[in-house]
């Protein structure tokens, strides 16, 4: 089967999101959680093996990779009706177990030492499918195995599969609420780096939004991880959709982003989801069309992503993809389209053409839903870089006292020097320049400059 | 005396016709018909001295048309109605009854007062009368006997033309006589056919008194008609070629002139009888000329309307004939509408019996093509549906719509179409189900048009068999599956299975057309199919999936020859025939081009996204460049996909729902090929393969081509690059491994070099390849604002979707001031047509 996708799951936060993932994934395709088909789903049309092979006695196995310092999370998974869904040769526990302490410059270290073993189980997986699509990574930039040593797979990945597609799952940081882990803006800038120079495609899941979207349009008072990541497998499972649903567009990864991203770097995306809710009481009165579920999608309070408002820079839209799944009447989507345009509702860029790309798609017939219609957005939007802003201020203030030091000064990397740090800093910036830069039109001619310099 | 004469006669008559009915008066006979020698054959007259004997072929159904025809109330009844014969008729009677000229003419104002009761009651009077005088051995109060009235209780009229005999010539019994003669159209002794004046001429030598040659005159008519009709029946009725609805209208014909017969046996037998008994004419009850044209005016009348059809309906056969007796019941006599009537009953008969062969059966048994469903036997079993059966639209009777005439028409094609297409021979309960939601059985089939259950017959026959059809459609042949089919594979519906063969055949389809052999390419296609999710589609489905090679013209590489090909046979080909597959194959062939552009972006992209880092790594010049490549992908990817969107919501999305539907509504297989030919014409409509179209097809073609161009471009650039990228890391791998061995890192000679060619590289690769891009990039969006522009003049409206969609956020408006006046021209078009045309 062609096209499939590897899934990697580093660290506390990626495998916790990735075993949702996975979770919903089985559900939408009817695959039990010991990995067999119900008896209700074998006549589906549904395309299970992008992400999933059949053994030989007919489980269906993940493509999935688990990866992580310390066992307790995966030990949780193992312990979970799921524990036998998964390969269990994929699983990889660091044999000490002591995890990275939150440290990236640690988990990047013993991403380092370990990741032989782990590229066996990489390379034994690439070698299964037909034509590898590339892999998705699920992590969290903050912490240390997720941020560590997930830098240090982006970064080989790049190396060894330069012809495959490295997506990423990246949690961001809570920033309402005051980290335990003091490096966090270290952590986060390093892993900002790779993630700029050797990822393809990053979904931003940005924890303070994924927060806010809990108390204020969820009114769930104090959302624990788990209402969270439900939030998030839902956007995971939903922009795959059009990948284990064919149809005559959108059927690959490569489709679907390519035409969301147009430089190599702009390549950070936003989400959206609506209606949003977390369980099925919630039934809303309204009727759900096309348009609704559009326009909505287009609302700020409905993205995962936090951003704030600057005054001084117009931010706008470079692409949008709208995935759009229920009952929808394909003539809807023009007249969605129209009134959006009409209405001047998105703003886009000034440089190139751009517009809102609808797929539709199908909906799994096995998990029910109180809404007709729901939508997904994947947006490349500018103002991202509000958020990589956040983190450069963040990193300067402690840069500037030097604090939390000690521990990266430990591993190699940082053992004569920070110039890691000062040319991340530097990469950062330059990211944050360029979607700057894409807000204007002169983008267009935009490394004219940086040529200029290349060759003063 | 007399009964036992009576007796005899009805042995006599039963050895004559071998067959009487027992509820028929016995005619008059005074003798044994010489002329029967084929007993019941037909009718026979045959004159003798004493007067006309009529022998009968008498059915049940005879004797009550004569009760219909005679009886007494009846005449009672329709004697005093002045009418005309039907005035549509074309040929003018000859020795037309003048309107004044009443036909009562002897009823003096005294009785004028309640005549029908009057006359109706005397003639009842009479006949009973008569029936004790003459025929006890009858059934008292026997209605049916045709008779006619004897002179008794028609005393009190004052008929007689003059108050005595004896200065005429001839007396009124010998021109009785005469008359009854002329009534069969035979010559009597002085009232003589006349072949100049086409007429009966009474011998101007014999002293006749005026009076009485007018009444002669006007009782010769009959004589004339019946000639004329007699004429036509023998003439016909041995005609081979005259079909069964000509015959049909002998044998009514036929019918009518026996019945007439009938009426000329009773008049004779009144004349004898008068004689007989030695009643002199005129003195009391006996036949009078006067009293003749009385009673023979409803048969002249009848007589009349019948010459009429003759005239009317020669040289006409089948539908077309009943059609023209269907046009004389346009007539608001009672009497002549059910003498009519009762003709075209028989006349349509066989198209009825045809009718009920065809809708219930399927089978055509019109050896003479009377009816109006023809077929044609050349036509084979492909094209069954649409050539092999048709309206003769000049059979149609009148009485059948053409709206019902095509239904018709459908029912039983519908029925051929499942015996001999879907090879289905279970047996329809049509017939069932139609009289099942019949209230009467058969019953008068011609009334069927008039209470409508003809239409009922017709609508439920036609439901239940299309019903039947479009069942075995459905669940044998699997209609809906091939639609789907048609769509997964031919309209590119199944995504991740075009996207796997577009990735095995690459390779192949890079090489010109000439140079790629069927059998590899289905070899790729077998893999496609099981690679991908297409695997689990029926296998009948599958293994109908084939690779076809279109004509190759020069130049040609194999993308633009290869096409998919879906196999159709029996029923299901008559939806999908060889003119829809080369639409279909139209259709596929753009999609497959705007399928492949999306797959050399993609390449394109992905190859930008893992060289752009090698080469920015080592060669930071080239960035400007790459930039340029970025965004002008970017523009190509927009361009591409939103094409492509457009494709699917606007053009396939939206037409596949609207013939979704309307084939699950769809009430017959008629339907449903108009439904799914209006989907593929939409469809090519909407994907600019229609002639309109044809300058932005090219226009878009030419777009494809620079995309096609760019991506060459682009490889070419790269190899330079990374060219150049090698050479700089050998020589800085030299630097670093002259270092390490403890050596300058580099000579100046070796930078020198260095140096020059990275100059070099820039100043001649770098600036041309830049000023190539530059050229590519500018024809590009040259000819998306020509296609902008052409797309915004273009009279389909749908079309402006895709300038829409291609220009969301109005980047093209902005740089083309020439696009912003064309677009408010053209809304002021559409706002001018739709005004015109609310």
């Amino acid at each position: 089967m062609p096209r499939e996708i590897i899934t990697l799951q580093l660290g506390q936060c990626g495998n916790q999101i990735g075993m949702e993932f996975w979770k919903q994934l089985c559900m939408e395709h009817g695959i039990s959680p010991e990995g067999i088909l119900e008896d209700y789903a074998t006549e589906g049309t549904d395309r299970k093996d992008v992400f999933f092979y059949q053994a030989d006695d007919e489980h269906y196995i993940p493509r999935s990779v688990l990866l992580d310092l310390e066992p307790r999370v995966i030990n949780t998974i193992l312990n979970s009706p799921y524990a036998n869904l998964y390969n269990p040769e994929n699983i990889y526990m660091s044999t000490h177990g002591g995890g990275a302490g939150n440290n990236w410059a640690s988990g990047y270290a013993q991403g380092e030492k370990v990741q032989e073993e782990v590229f066996d189980i990489i390379d034994r997986e690439a070698d299964g499918s037909d034509s590898l699509e590339g892999f998705v990574i699920c992590h969290s930039i903050a912490g240390g195995t997720g941020s560590g040593m997930g830098s240090y797979m982006v970064e080989k990945l790049n190396d060894r599969f330069p012809k495959k597609l490295i997506q990423t799952y990246s949690v961001f940081p809570n920033q309402d609420e005051i980290s335990d882990v003091v490096v966090q803006p270290y952590n986060s800038l390093l892993t900002l780096k790779r993630l700029t120079q050797n990822a393809d495609c990053v979904v931003v899941l940005d924890n303070t939004a994924l927060n806010r979207i809990a108390v204020d349009r969820l009114h769930i008072q104090n959302p624990s991880f788990s209402q969270i990541n439900s939030l998030v497998s839902t956007i995971m499972s939903t922009s795959t959709t059009t990948l284990r649903y064919p149809g005559y567009m959108n059927n690959d990864l490569i489709g679907l982003i390519a035409s969301l991203i147009p430089t190599p770097r702009l390549h950070f995306l936003m989400t959206g989801y609506t209606p949003l809710t977390t369980d099925q009481k919630a039934a809303s009165v309204r009727k759900t069309t096309v348009l609704d579920v559009m326009r909505r999608l287009l609302q700020p309070k409905n993205m995962m992503v936090s951003t704030d408002r600057i005054r001084h820079i117009n931010h706008c839209f470079i692409s949008i993809l709208n995935i759009i799944q229920g009952e929808v009447d394909p003539t809807q989507v023009h007249k969605s389209l129209q009134r959006i345009r009409e209405r001047k509702l998105a703003q886009f860029i000034p440089w190139g053409p751009a517009s809102i790309q609808v797929a539709l798609s199908r909906k799994s017939p096995y998990v029910q839903s109180a809404h007709r219609v729901s939508g997904l957005m994947l947006a490349n939007h500018t103002s991202i870089s509000s958020l990589f802003e956040r983190c450069l201020k963040q990193y300067d203030k402690l840069r500037k006292r030097e604090a939390f030091l000690e521990q990266f000064r430990k591993e190699n990397m940082f053992k004569d020097n920070l110039d890691e740090l000062d040319n991340s800093r530097e990469v950062v910036q330059q990211l944050v320049d360029e979607y700057h830069a894409a807000t204007r039109p002169d983008y267009i001619s935009w490394g004219a400059q940086e040529a200029a310099e290349g060759r003063s | 005396m007399v009964q036992t004469d009576q007796e005899s006669r009805l042995q006599q008559e039963r050895r004559c016709l071998g067959r009487v009915s027992l509820q028929m008066p016995p005619p008059h006979l005074s003798n044994m018909c010489p002329g029967c020698l084929v007993p019941c054959a037909h009718p026979c007259l045959v004159g003798t001295p004493q007067g006309a004997v009529v022998s009968a072929v008498s059915t049940q159904q005879t004797g009550v048309t004569l009760h219909l025809l005679l009886s007494p109330s009846q005449l009672g009844k329709y004697i005093s109605s002045i009418h005309t014969a039907d005035r549509s008729d074309p040929t003018p009677t000859p020795q037309s009854f003048p309107a004044s000229y009443g036909p009562t003419p002897g009823i003096t104002p005294a009785q004028s007062l309640s005549q029908r009761q009057a006359l109706g009651n005397r003639l009842a009077l009479s006949l009973s009368s008569r029936q004790q005088l003459s025929q006890p051995h009858l059934g008292n109060g026997d209605m049916s006997v045709a008779t006619v009235p004897s002179g008794r209780a028609t005393a009190s009229l004052s008929l007689r033309p003059g108050a005595d005999n004896t200065s005429f010539e001839l007396s009124e019994a010998a021109l009785l006589r005469d008359v009854l003669f002329v009534f069969q159209g035979i010559n009597g002794k002085i009232i003589k056919m006349s072949s100049t004046a086409d007429r009966f001429l009474i011998d101007p030598k014999v002293g006749v008194p005026q009076s009485w040659r007018d009444l002669l005159g006007k009782l010769s008519e009959l004589g004339w008609l019946h000639n004329k009709i007699r004429k036509f029946v023998d003439s016909k009725i041995s005609d081979r070629a005259l079909g069964l609805v000509g015959q049909s209208f002998c044998a009514a014909l036929q019918h009518e002139l026996t019945e007439y017969y009938r009426l000329v046996a009773v008049l004779d037998a009144q004349v004898q009888q008068d004689q007989d008994l030695g009643v002199s004419v005129g003195s009391g009850g006996g036949l009078t000329l006067r009293r003749l044209v009385v009673w023979s005016y409803e048969p002249l009348q009848r007589l009349k309307t019948l010459a009429c059809l003759v005239d009317s309906c020669k040289g006409k056969k089948g539908g077309a004939l009943a059609s023209v007796v269907h046009s004389y019941m346009q007539t608001g006599d009672p009497s002549l509408r059910s003498l009519v009537k009762h003709t075209l009953n028989v006349v349509s008969q066989p198209i009825w019996e045809i009718m009920e062969q065809w809708i219930y059966e399927g089978d055509l048994e019109d050896n003479y093509q009377e009816y109006f469903v023809a077929s044609d036997p050349t036509v084979k079993e492909d094209r069954l549906w649409h050539d092999k059966y048709s309206l003769r639209k000049s059979m149609i009777p009148a009485f059948i719509t053409r709206e019902q005439a095509d239904k018709i028409l459908l029912i039983g094609k519908t029925i051929n179409f499942i015996r001999q297409v879907c090879q289905d021979r279970s047996p329809l309960k049509t017939k069932a189900v139609v009289k099942s939601g019949e209230a009467e059985e058969e019953g008068d089939l011609f009334t069927r048009d008039v209470d409508g259950s003809l239409q009922q017959v017709i609508d439920t026959a036609y439901r239940e068999t299309s019903r039947i059809l479009l069942d075995i459609l459905h669940t044998k042949y699997k209609f809906m599956d091939h639609l789907k089919a048609m769509r997964r594979y031919l309209l590119l519906g199944q995504g991740d299975f075009i996207r796997h063969l577009m990735d095995l055949l690459e390779p192949d389809l890079n090489k010109p057309a000439s140079t790629l052999y069927l059998h590899n390419l289905t070899g790729i296609l077998e893999t496609a199919i099981r690679a991908t999710n297409a695997q689990f589609d029926d296998p009948d489905i599958l293994k109908r999936i084939d690779v076809r090679l279109l004509e190759v013209s020069p130049g040609d590489c194999g993308w633009d020859v290869f096409s998919l090909d879906y196999h159709v046979d029996g029923p299901i080909s008559t939806v999908f025939t060889p003119e829809t597959k080369i639409q279909y194959l139209r259709v596929f062939n753009f999609l497959w081009r705007a399928k492949r552009m999306e797959y050399t972006l993609t390449e394109i992209w992905k190859d930008q996204m893992t060289i752009h880092k090698l080469l920015l790594k080592t060669v930071p010049e080239l960035a400007s460049l790459l930039h340029r490549c970025h965004t002008l992908s970017s523009e190509m990817v927009h361009f591409i996909n939103q094409m492509q969107y457009y494709i699917t919501f606007e053009v396939l999305e939206c037409s596949w729902d609207e013939l979704w539907k309307k084939v699950k509504e769809s009430p017959d297989l008629d339907h449903v090929i108009a439904s799914h030919q209006v989907f593929l014409d939409a469809i090519i409509q909407h994907c600019l393969l229609d002639d309109e179209s044809r300058e932005l097809l090219t226009q878009l073609r030419t777009i494809f081509d620079l995309i096609i161009k760019f991506q060459s471009a682009e490889n070419t650039m790269y190899k330079k690059a990374e060219e150049e990228m090698n050479l700089r890391l050998r020589f800085l791998r030299r630097i670093q491994e002259n270092t390490e061995k403890g050596k300058w890192g580099v000579t100046e000679l070796d930078e020198e070099e260095e140096n020059t060619r990275m100059e070099e590289f820039r100043d001649k690769f770098l600036s041309k390849t830049t000023s190539q891009l530059r050229v590519i990039s500018q024809s590009y969006q040259d000819m998306v604002q020509n296609f902008l522009l052409m797309l915004n003049e273009h009279s389909d409206p749908s079309l402006r979707f895709l300038s829409f969609r291609l220009d969301f956020n109005g980047h093209y408006h902005q740089r083309e001031p020439k696009l912003n006046r064309s677009l408010s021209v053209s809304y002021a078009r559409t706002r001018q047509r739709s005004g015109k045309d609310p």
